[in-house]
């Protein structure tokens, strides 16, 4: 294996401030995009919300992120990375301030700060690019593997916030959030850089262009489901937790925080696998392992440890298959990457939000979440039938372009 | 754009009987001119009485004829290789069976001026320069003895030892280059400088030439001179790239339904469709004959990757002229609105289709599969052409029993223009080596017609499904017979063999195979030895071995400090 040699090679390359300041960036905007998820069992008791509600709450961030993200994404190609990136910094910082200040008094206020905080989510279209310009195409791979974990920014919510809450309230951990994103602000404005090369502005045509493929759809799909998982039970859990079971709100965050940590931790395994033993074949096994995981849950387990093993599997499987997606998107891709990287990445935000409302409705409308965890376990039979098509239709000859031996 | 150039030629006996220098330039036009290039050739035939005459003259009327009469897949240094190969061959048995020319030989330079580049190939002590940009430089290595008396000594010349070795070099050319052919008659008397000044002194190639000769005489040169002088105007376009322009200017023709109708072909049904291609059968209303034609899905407009590869296809199409393949037919470049090219249609089925259909192949099946399969694949390698991609799909058995190879698609000659890095191909029949990064040559295809076979006998791959972006790992392959049992042992011995890990393992040619094929049961090669993981991948192995013993010796810290 190359890589020791690579990773030498990667250091000397791009430039390393930035990369840094992307990483930390896009973790701590990871963090307060799903910050509402750990903190909704207290703010649902105040409040007084329903579980659809709830599960609404919680889902709105998600949405607001994936469709957020194509404006940041135009934003990039406008105004550059760094400057997007700033914006979307000051209004997240902005929204908080504000949560903190005037306080958060009804369920309409927690979604507007909900698409608020969507903002952050959406950092994704900016963090990734500002990293991976820097970079040559052998190690942008590399550069977006270690710009992307900030995905475990995720745990720092489950882990910390409903602590915070339970000492402080919830609402002053708003105010607190706002003191690692000022530090973070401030480090972003001085450590990142533009890269000079930036490729052209996409238009609406590119998109409408890529979007004439069978794949491209499939692949929204695909990712919908385990990205659209992950992100949904990262949000859902504490308060499936807590309800459920009956757990503390403190307990519930961080039994949400194993099963967000293995998730994000699995991802670059699952680019590893695909590499070695085939991208179909790692999904189709993670849909598998996922769909089941999800039918044993929605059966409800007696036990809350019980569940959450069965939770962590099925985490081990969406973050595989994350992985997994993203290995193939930008090979099978290789033209059109840039926009497809943002229409997969807006159908993984529309998955979570899906499957995190429909959890909540669930539970408001039968009286227990068996249905929702069971129709998205559907969706999980439904994505590997499309992989049985797409494995099919695949096995034709590929073009020199499609079969480089760099890996980007 | 054309290449075009300015000649001139001069060859003076001098003191001697006899003037044993010859030169020759062919300049071909339009089509050939873009294929094969031009030609210029300065020989100086040395010993055998009156045979140093005869052998320079010889090889350059040679090598003038039969270098436009190679394949022009071959590629310019691989045809000339073949050629003065041959020639080489001829002089020295005409020099061992008439007493008179025993002994002769000659040296020999010449250039082939194609598009933008020139091929120059040199033996012995004639030379080549070139003038560019003011700047004078040899472009070949005079091949005689290094020491003051034996200068005149030639250690490899054309008809001097049966294994000839020519020295090859490529380059760019540039308009205003001057290249100078010239015999050491010329070179030894004026010096790089003298040359260099005389080139530099007439505008014209033609005095150039003239003055070099009559200067090189002047200053007392005892030998024949002759020199060869040639002015690039403009360079030409590279080979296919006219037809590139073309294409575009053309684009591509929207989904047609059957009974539609694309200038003189009427769609009688889509035949095949690949996320690239479509393939309709059409009957030519002209003179009512059935063929196939073959274009891009209009979702590729202006992808010029997908162009280049129809437009190579159907050149390469061209000239595969055998009854394994099927035949471009022509269709004048006026009749045709959009980009597509169409060819001879042959019913039958592909063996893809056939094994869809659930049909069984017999190990006999597969053996004269197998045989005509080779017989194929050699009469496109002898064409210097790799297909890339060989499959049951892109094999046609026709119902006149004959099997096709279709899709030139991704196929590559020497001439082929375009290139990327990586392979294409269809990821299960690809080669291990080519994962690796490593050029498709002859050998991939063996493996690829390897698996094909393998595929037939038994549904499966040696090494297991490959999917596209995969990055496999290869082991040892199964045998066909563990799923199989009735497959006869030669049988997978060679179908093993053409699919081994290490291309030193497999067939060298596709006539070995062949070969194989044919004497089959009477003579059955051995079974390959399985590789080990040593053999494989020592690292891993080494590694491994490592984690045991690491593993043991924790193990053992373990007991120990039980007690």
């Amino acid at each position: 294996m190359a890589s020791g040699k690579l990773s030498s090679g990667f250091w000397q390359a791009g430039h390393r401030p930035t990369l840094f300041a992307a990483f930390l960036y896009f973790d701590l905007s990871f963090m307060v995009w799903v910050m509402l998820g750990p903190l909704g069992v207290q703010i649902a008791t105040d409040l007084g919300l329903t579980a659809a509600q709830k599960g609404l709450m919680v889902a709105t961030p998600v949405l607001s992120g994936a469709l957020l993200r194509l404006v940041m994404g135009m934003l990039v190609d406008h105004l550059k990375p760094k400057l997007a990136g700033a914006i979307g910094q000051v209004i997240v910082i902005a929204a908080l301030l504000l949560a903190w200040w005037l306080g958060v008094h009804s369920f309409q206020q927690v979604l507007v700060l909900g698409v608020m905080l969507g903002v952050a989510g959406a950092s994704f279209a900016v963090a990734l690019p500002l990293a991976s310009r820097w970079y040559p195409p052998e190690h942008q791979g590399t550069a977006l593997g270690i710009a992307g974990a900030g995905n475990s920014g995720t745990v720092l919510a489950a882990l910390f916030a409903p602590l915070l809450a339970s000492i402080y309230g919830w609402q002053n951990v708003f105010g607190m959030a706002v003191i690692p994103l000022v530090l973070v602000l401030a480090a972003y404005l001085l450590m990142a850089k533009n890269s000079p090369n930036c490729p052209p502005a996409k238009s609406l045509a590119d998109y409408l262009k890529v979007l004439q493929d069978k794949d491209a759809w499939w692949f929204m799909f695909f990712y919908s489901v385990t990205f659209g998982g992950f992100v949904g039970l990262a949000a859902s859990l504490t308060i499936y937790f807590n309800s459920q079971y009956g757990l503390s709100p403190v307990m519930a965050g961080y039994f949400t925080a194993a099963c967000v940590f293995a998730g994000s931790l699995v991802r670059p395994l699952g680019g590893m696998l695909a590499d070695r033993i085939g991208g179909i074949r790692t999904l189709s096994a993670m849909y598998v392992l996922a769909g089941i995981s999800l039918a044993i849950v929605s059966l409800g387990l007696p036990q809350a440890w019980m569940s959450l093993v069965v939770f962590i599997s099925a985490m081990l499987a969406l973050g595989t298959g994350n992985g997994a997606v993203f290995q193939l998107v930008p090979q099978r891709f290789h033209k059109e990457i840039g926009v497809m990287t943002g229409l997969v990445g807006m159908a993984g935000g529309i998955g979570g939000f899906y499957l995190a409302s429909s959890l909540g409705y669930a539970k408001q409308l039968t009286g227990n979440y068996q249905y929702g965890f069971l129709i998205f376990a559907g969706l999980t039979v439904l994505a590997s039938l499309g992989l049985l098509s797409v494995k099919k239709r695949w096995r034709t000859t590929w073009g020199s372009s499609a079969m480089t031996v760099a890996k980007v | 754009m054309t290449l075009k150039i300015t000649l001139g030629q001069t060859s003076e006996t001098g003191l001697r009987e006899r003037n044993e220098d010859f030169f020759g330039v062919t300049t071909p036009t339009d089509e050939q001119l873009a294929t094969k290039g031009v030609l210029l050739a300065v020989a100086d035939g040395v010993g055998g009485n009156a045979g140093g005459r005869e052998a320079a003259e010889m090889t350059v009327r040679g090598v003038l004829s039969d270098y436009y009469a190679t394949p022009e897949t071959l590629g310019v240094s691989t045809a000339l290789d073949k050629v003065l190969t041959a020639l080489n061959r001829w002089v020295i048995s005409q020099a061992s069976s008439h007493h008179a020319m025993s002994g002769m030989a000659t040296t020999l330079s010449l250039l082939v001026l194609r598009g933008r580049h020139y091929t120059l190939a040199h033996v012995g002590d004639t030379r080549i320069y070139r003038l560019r940009n003011g700047e004078m430089k040899q472009l070949t290595t005079d091949h005689v003895w290094d020491r003051p008396d034996m200068r005149h000594v030639l250690k490899r010349a054309i008809g001097l030892d049966q294994q000839l070795l020519v020295d090859y070099a490529e380059g760019e050319l540039q308009a205003g280059d001057v290249f100078a052919l010239m015999s050491d008659g010329v070179w030894e008397r004026l010096g790089q400088k003298g040359i260099h000044e005389t080139i530099l002194l007439y505008q014209t190639p033609q005095l150039a030439a003239d003055n070099l000769v009559k200067r090189a005489l002047a200053e007392g040169s005892q030998d024949n001179a002759t020199a060869l002088v040639v002015r690039i105007e403009q360079p030409g376009e590279e080979n296919l790239a006219d037809l590139l322009e073309e294409a575009k200017r053309l684009g591509l023709p929207p989904r047609l339904k059957p009974g539609e109708q694309l200038d003189d072909f009427e769609v009688i049904e889509l035949l095949y469709e690949s996320r690239a291609s479509l393939i309709y059968r059409v009957k030519n209303l002209l003179n009512g004959q059935v063929c196939v034609l073959k274009t891009l899905q209009p979702l590729l407009v202006n992808d010029m990757e997908s162009y280049n590869g129809l437009i190579n296809e159907e050149w390469l199409g061209k000239r595969v002229v055998a009854h394994y393949f099927p035949q471009v037919l022509p269709v004048p470049a006026e009749r045709r609105s959009c980009l597509y090219y169409v060819m001879s249609w042959h019913p039958g089925a592909t063996l893809q289709q056939k094994l869809d259909s659930g049909q069984h192949f017999s190990a006999a099946d597969v053996g004269s599969i197998g045989l005509r399969l080779a017989k194929g694949l050699g009469a496109l390698h002898r064409l210097n052409i790799v297909h890339r991609d060989i499959k049951p799909a892109n094999l046609h058995q026709g119902d006149d029993g004959k099997l096709r190879i279709l899709d030139l698609g991704v196929a590559t000659s020497a001439v082929t223009v375009g290139e990327s890095t990586g392979n294409p191909g269809t990821p299960s029949f690809m080669a291990p080596e080519l994962f690796s990064g490593e050029t498709a040559n002859t050998q991939s295809d063996l493996y690829a017609a390897g698996v094909t076979l393998y595929h037939l006998l038994t549904r499966r791959y040696p090494y297991g499904e490959v999917e596209p972006f995969q990055r496999p790992r290869f082991g040892n392959p199964v045998p066909p017979t563990r799923y199989r049992p009735d497959i006869p042992q030669w049988l997978e011995n060679i179908v093993l063999k053409a699919v081994a890990h290490d291309p030193a393992m497999r067939f060298e040619t596709a006539e070995e195979m062949l070969h194989e094929l044919e004497v089959g049961e009477r003579k059955p090669i051995l079974p390959s030895p399985p590789t080990s993981l040593l053999g494989r991948d020592p690292l891993l192995f080494w590694r491994w071995i490592a984690i045991i013993s690491l593993l043991v010796n924790l193990a053992l810290l373990f007991k120990l400090m039980l007690r």
